[in-house]
């Protein structure tokens, strides 16, 4: 068989299955530009960021030239998936993470997404490959949910397939990619498309299958997006309710949908709702949440993604993924025509006023605030809007798309595309004359006018190809230049390292897991302990305990305090980490157990009581000899209220080693001898997984043992198998009484939101299943 | 309209959680809301009447960045502060407006102003004491034009020429397309 006879076949073949071929071809896409790394001893991961910083300056290589915008991932999101994926396959869900935060809920957090199906590949993979393996499935899931969506909508295969590439490859999704932001990005064409079904068919799979969106909108770990995409699928119910198949009978079907969708997710919702209200982020939003927006100019990356630079040349005023909304050249150029043929239809019309909405939002137009003020609106931030315009621009250019297949002659079409055109490049033009120099400055190695020029090349391309349609190449050109016009930034912006430079150990890394093991924490840079399974007392979720944020003082990167200046409180949001250099300034450093403090070579001890203990290439270590260990004997308590435990820590005005402070008591336990003078004895913790810790005790009098670790609700203890009462010691902390002997105290983390939880979403997953039974349908 | 009702009865279900503080009895502008770097921008603080201010109410103002991570506050003269300094000290609910010269702005970028208003002596980085919301204004200082960041007039010259040809080539291609298949 000749070449021209076999590419002769697959046309056919294609022509004959274009859904599966355009899936096929998303794949490819997907499999493309993952592909490599995996087959060549390589990770998807930004592990080029720890080469800043000790230890690792001396074990990794500082190539490609890292991404600071990438830094979460580094520091959270991965970390997170190697932990989750050892303690899963150990057989322990974890449901806590000690290694962070002197301990928080893992689980709860609402970013972790351990029920998400994506994230259960680091269960079965090692991480180092799992995150790599885990982009690639996102961006496949989005690419295919994209195209099943547009496909219901109504566009045929050619459309839909170039406008999934778009909304696929786009700037907000590749740059969210390793985010699992990016794994709520599938949920909404999945949820939306589902509505479509419910809408054609009256039965309980079409219901379940929309309940299921939404469970899988929850889980995906972005509870912002899931909500945002929530408040989108009402507005399209209430839109689709007017047509046909709509009515009230729909509309009740979507409320029962949506129900039974949070009921089923409410295993991971209520731990989260109980987190949200221990958590410091809610402390901040709920009092005010600064409104921001983008500036209008940055609207030029639709055509230019890289105008505001990427890394360490940017120059824009906020991170890459925030401001660039480049969904291909060929969205862009059809833009005029969807939004006309979006228009002729009701479901247009909502699309195209979403995306006017979220713009609006997201460039701060007059009168929008409004909106961002309202409940619930207050508690996000506008920025993280983009993903939604993405997507909302690659329909209208479906339709636009589908509407260049009309046969008939159209004489406003060289009009609209002409007139939009000459429109963008004009404005854009005007920006770059004015931004070059500025931009200029910056070092960027992509400068404007060399992007201005090939941005316009391409939308002069696309444009004609577009102004001479209905030809019969053109469709297939627009998809050519569709892709052509995304990989460059698909295939670059996340970048790939050796495998070996992902949480690579270091010869300070391995003397502090012997030196600090399980008794104390360590302070060191990142919030990556957990990868090394070091304790840390700083962390970085997005949440935040706020009882130790409100003894350690205010959440923040701490970059301000490296530079001897105070950190602002307006600019927070609390999600910020609770750096390090918080923690190491903070009165309750010794109360913590921070004991070892691991700073670059040569470093000198960064406050007075240190004392070094470790010199290298790698680092230099400090221990403090003022800090408590983990699980520590106290003689004498104090029962206050939290404003005074507060003043009494902040003011350095307590003992720990003396003296324990209790919440929620008039007196202390009668049956703790009240003396000053300390127990004689020791505790040990001899055993810890994710959700428990068990230590052993010998004293030679009854005391406290107070355990440096997170009180949270949740958290029991049995002293020698038998429950006892567990104190809110310290203000964050927890304690319990034990009497003179020797003991083993347990620890066991169990929260009551999980069982609810877990009951309601067995309840709805019973209903589930008599949803999908075929005689239930029929009555 | 009937569609957005249980919108907006959702919306009022969800009140408790709003933000919680309300807008101060101040409000404040930039004018020019852009300007080169070091020239002057003129800045107005004006008193709102805002409910429950009552006319003894008086308050410290601060001007201060509202993006940056390390706190900055424009001081009355208009120079820059590493430390709480208030804009305007003391002032009544009922005092006649504010109007300053901020004589030179610096440094180039986007800046975001809070106006923080506190009571008298308390301070301004302690949010648990705000007692209302900080307002938010933009302005736009571009850098003066000096080596690396002076404009290429060349390069501009180019570039226009190139979207002109590209715009009239787009035109034609069009026009003449859409009438050969018409």
């Amino acid at each position: 068989m000749s070449w021209s006879s076999a590419a002769r076949s697959l046309r056919d073949w294609a022509r004959r299955h274009p859904d599966f071929a355009a899936v096929l071809v998303l794949a490819a896409i997907a499999v493309g530009l993952f592909a490599p790394p995996l087959l060549s001893g390589r990770t998807v991961s930004p592990m080029n960021l720890l080469a800043q910083r000790a230890p690792w300056h001396t074990v990794i290589a500082p190539e490609p030239p890292p991404n600071p915008a990438l830094t979460d991932i580094a520091q959270v999101f991965h970390p997170w998936l190697l932990y989750a994926g050892e303690q899963i396959r150990a057989g322990v869900i974890p449901l806590w993470n000690p290694h962070e935060y002197t301990g928080a809920p893992f689980f709860g957090n609402g970013q972790s997404a351990l029920l998400f199906p994506v994230t259960m590949i680091a269960f079965v993979l090692p991480a180092v490959i799992a995150v790599t393996v885990i982009s690639l499935a996102k961006l496949l899931g989005i690419g295919v949910a994209t195209y099943w969506f547009l496909r219901t909508l109504g566009p045929r295969p050619g459309p839909a397939f170039i406008a999934a590439c778009g909304f696929m490859l786009s700037a907000p999704v590749i740059g969210w990619l390793q985010w699992t932001f990016a794994s709520t990005l599938m949920c909404l064409p999945l949820l939306l498309g589902a509505m479509e079904r419910l809408r054609e068919r009256r039965d309980g799979r079409a219901i379940v299958l929309v309940a299921i969106a939404v469970t899988l909108d929850v889980l995906a770990g972005y509870p912002q997006a899931a909500a945002q995409a929530l408040v989108v699928a009402t507005g399209w119910a209430l839109v689709r309710a007017a047509g046909p198949g709509g009515g009230r009978g729909f509309l009740a079907r979507y409320a029962a949908a949506v129900a039974l969708g949070l009921a089923l997710a409410a295993i991971q919702l209520v731990p989260f709702v109980e987190y949200v209200r221990e958590s410091f982020v809610f402390v901040y939003r709920r009092q005010w949440t600064p409104i921001f927006s983008s500036p209008l100019r940055s609207a030029t990356t639709f055509l230019m993604p890289y105008y505001y630079g990427v890394g360490r040349e940017a120059w824009g005023p906020w991170q890459f993924a925030v401001l660039t909304g480049y969904v291909g050249i060929v969205t862009l150029a059809v833009l005029p025509l969807g939004v006309r043929a979006a228009l002729r239809r009701g479901d247009g019309q909502f699309v195209v006023g979403l995306a006017a909405v979220a713009l609006a939002l997201h460039y701060g137009l007059p009168g929008l605030s409004l909106v961002a003020e309202m409940p619930g609106f207050s508690l996000g931030t506008n920025l993280r809007l983009m993903p939604l315009i993405a997507f909302a621009l690659c329909v209208v250019a479906a339709l636009g798309l589908e509407s260049l297949r009309d046969e008939k002659p159209d004489r406003a079409v060289p009009w609209l595309v002409g007139g939009w055109f000459t429109a963008v490049v004009a404005l854009a033009f005007v920006a770059v004359a004015q931004d070059h120099a500025r931009a200029a400055a910056q070092k960027m190695d992509f400068s404007l006018p060399a992007q201005f020029a090939i941005g316009l090349a391409a939308l002069t391309l696309a444009t004609i190809v577009v102004g001479l349609a209905p030809a019969r190449w053109s469709l297939s050109a627009l998809a050519v230049l569709q892709i052509v016009s995304l990989l460059p930034l698909a295939a670059t912006y996340n970048p790939s390292v050796d495998r070996r430079a992902f949480f690579p150990m270091t010869p300070a890394l391995e003397y502090l897991r012997r030196e600090a093991g399980h008794q104390s924490r360590v302070l060191m840079p990142g919030s990556v302990a957990i990868a090394y399974g070091l304790f840390e007392a700083q962390g970085y979720d997005g949440m935040s305990p706020r009882r130790l944020v409100e003894i350690t003082g205010v959440v923040g990167t701490g970059n301000a305090l490296a530079r001897g200046f105070l950190e602002n409180t307006v600019a927070l949001q609390g999600s910020e980490p609770l750096s390090g250099l918080r923690i190491l300034v903070s009165p309750a450093l010794d109360l913590l157990g921070v004991r070892y403090v691991l700073l670059g070579p040569g470093a000198a001890p960064p406050r007075p009581g240190l004392v070094q203990v470790y010199d290298a290439a790698d680092a230099r270590i400090f221990r403090n000899e003022g800090a408590v260990p983990r699980a520590m004997l106290v003689g004498h308590a104090r029962c206050v209220d939290d404003a005074a435990a507060l003043a009494a820590i902040r003011g350095r005005a307590l003992d720990p080693r003396r003296e324990v402070l209790l919440a929620g008591c008039a007196a202390p336990p009668a049956s703790v001898d009240g003396a000053d003078a300390s127990p004689a004895g020791s505790a040990a913790i001899t055993d810890e997984s994710a959700n428990r810790v068990i230590v052993q005790v010998s004293t030679d009098r009854p005391a406290y043992l107070v355990l440096s670790d997170t009180w949270f609700p949740g958290w029991t203890a049995k002293l020698d198998g038998r429950p006892t009462h567990l104190w809110r010691a310290n203000h964050a902390l927890r304690a319990i009484v034990v009497p003179s002997g020797a003991h083993e105290v347990v620890f066991d983390y169990a929260p009551r939101s999980l069982r609810m939880g877990t009951l309601i979403s067995s309840i709805a997953l019973g209903l589930a299943a008599l949803a999908m039974v075929p005689g239930w349908r029929r009555r | 309209m009937k569609a957005l009702i249980p919108a907006a009865l959702l919306a009022l279900a969800a009140a408790p959680a709003s933000a919680a503080l309300p807008a101060p009895p101040f409000d404040f502008s930039l004018s020019p809301v852009s300007v080169t770097e070091g020239a002057p921008v003129t800045i107005r603080i004006a008193p709102v009447r805002a409910p429950g201010a009552g006319p003894s109410e008086v308050h410290d103002l601060y001007l201060a960045l509202a993006r940056t991570e390390e706190a900055s506050f424009l001081n009355e003269v208009g120079a820059w502060s590493p430390s709480p300094v208030p804009y305007a000290r003391a002032v009544g609910v009922d005092a006649p407006p504010i109007v300053r010269q901020w004589p030179q702005a610096w440094p180039p970028g986007e800046h975001a102003f809070a106006l923080i208003v506190v009571p008298v002596s308390a301070n301004p980085l302690a949010r648990s004491a705000w007692r209302y919301r900080p307002v938010i204004r933009w302005v736009d200082v571009e850098p003066r034009a000096t080596g690396d960041a002076s404009p290429d007039f060349a390069t501009v010259a180019m570039l226009a020429v190139a979207t002109l040809g590209a715009i009239a080539a787009v035109w034609l291609t069009v026009l003449k397309g859409r009438r050969g298949a018409g």
